[in-house]
């Protein structure tokens, strides 16, 4: 058998303790422990530590059942919270849509005058502006993408 | 764990892998088999860093319910008894922050005693030496707190324990046997009052 150092005895202690060492090594750190009074008294501590395991009490899984059996809920906000969010996202979407339009139209005057030239006379002009690409207002939002859109706010 | 290469014994752990694909999916039985198999080493944890078995339920059913809600999120990186501590210390460690930020409990509460110096009434009364090992166990600081319950109560080798604390597993070696040094100390000290 392999004698041991007391630092890989004192390792093992916890696995000792567990009952989950095999035969082999159970029986080197017992030969160990019958010799050597420092890791023996360890060995009594670890044991003593295992054994004051807190317990969980009474009751607490039967709650746990009962907790996941109700439907999960949705932190509570302030009753004010709500109106100030949809106003703040309604201010955000309506900037944004303008800073967008703005933006489009600017580099559309340039290709606007190349569209034009290109156009026969006589054709409406609304055939010859390219496609507007603008942003969604918030009467495009499903209820589904405006939640999204709060919570990205929040966050 | 150990440097001459000796073997441990696994636990035995029939069928946890279908019941964690059915409490994924969502069955209740599943889901209530692993709380029962688990909830010793959930609230443990909690306990051992809230120092207070209310706060410690509290934790341990926040634990739990969120960890069997969320088991889409469990890809079978760690164990999954890993992954549930690190859930259950996470709920411990939320309620500590609430309690700080609500001045109701300096952060001391993890950084020193929980209970404070035992008064002579107390040592009479805790004659057992279980109960005293753990009512030491709850005076040392956090981290060789941690690695003392997690190696000891819950058999968690070291490299587990530094994932979970978030330390390497030479510092996890490390806080394990400071702490056990520092309660030998305090009960030598606990035996000469």
């Amino acid at each position: 058998m392999k004698t041991m150092t007391c630092e890989s005895v004192r390792d093992l202690l916890p696995e000792l303790a567990a009952a989950t060492l095999d035969t082999g090594s159970r029986a080197a750190v017992e030969v160990h422990l019958a010799r050597c009074a420092e890791c023996a008294a360890e060995q009594a501590l670890v044991a003593a530590i295992r054994a004051a395991a807190p317990e969980p009490p009474a009751g607490l899984g039967a709650r746990i059942n009962l907790a996941l059996d109700r439907p999960a809920t949705v932190p509570p906000r302030a009753t004010w919270a709500r109106p100030v969010a949809i106003a703040a996202t309604a201010a955000f979407a309506l900037l944004t849509g303008g800073l967008l339009i703005r933006s489009q139209q600017r580099t559309t005057d340039v290709a606007d005058a190349d569209v034009v030239a290109a156009v026969p006379v006589g054709w409406p002009a609304v055939q010859a502006a390219p496609m507007l690409r603008v942003a969604p207002t918030l009467h495009d939002l499903s209820m589904e993408e405006l939640e999204s859109l709060l919570a990205e706010l929040d966050s | 764990m150990s440097t001459i290469g000796l073997h441990v014994v696994a636990p035995s752990e029939p069928d946890e892998g279908s019941l964690i694909a059915r409490a994924r999916a969502g069955e209740r039985d599943a889901q209530e088999a692993l709380i029962g198999r688990y909830l010793k080493d959930v609230y443990g944890v909690t306990y051992r860093v809230l120092g207070e078995a209310d706060l410690a339920e509290d934790a341990a059913q926040d634990a739990l319910v969120n960890a069997l809600r969320g088991m889409h999120r469990f890809r079978g990186d760690s164990s999954f008894r890993t992954w549930l501590l690190r859930i259950a210390l996470n709920a411990a460690r939320s309620v500590v922050r609430k309690r700080a930020r609500r001045r109701e409990v300096a952060l001391a509460i993890v950084e020193n005693t929980p209970n404070g110096e035992p008064d002579a009434a107390k040592r009479a009364v805790v004659r057992d030496e279980a109960a005293r090992a753990g009512r030491m166990v709850d005076r040392l600081p956090p981290k060789q707190r941690m690695a003392v319950a997690l190696r000891v109560n819950h058999g968690l080798g070291y490299a587990e324990i530094a994932k979970l604390l978030d330390c390497t597993e030479g510092a996890a070696r490390v806080n394990y046997h400071l702490g056990i040094k520092r309660l030998r100390e305090l009960l030598h000290e606990d035996d000469d009052v």
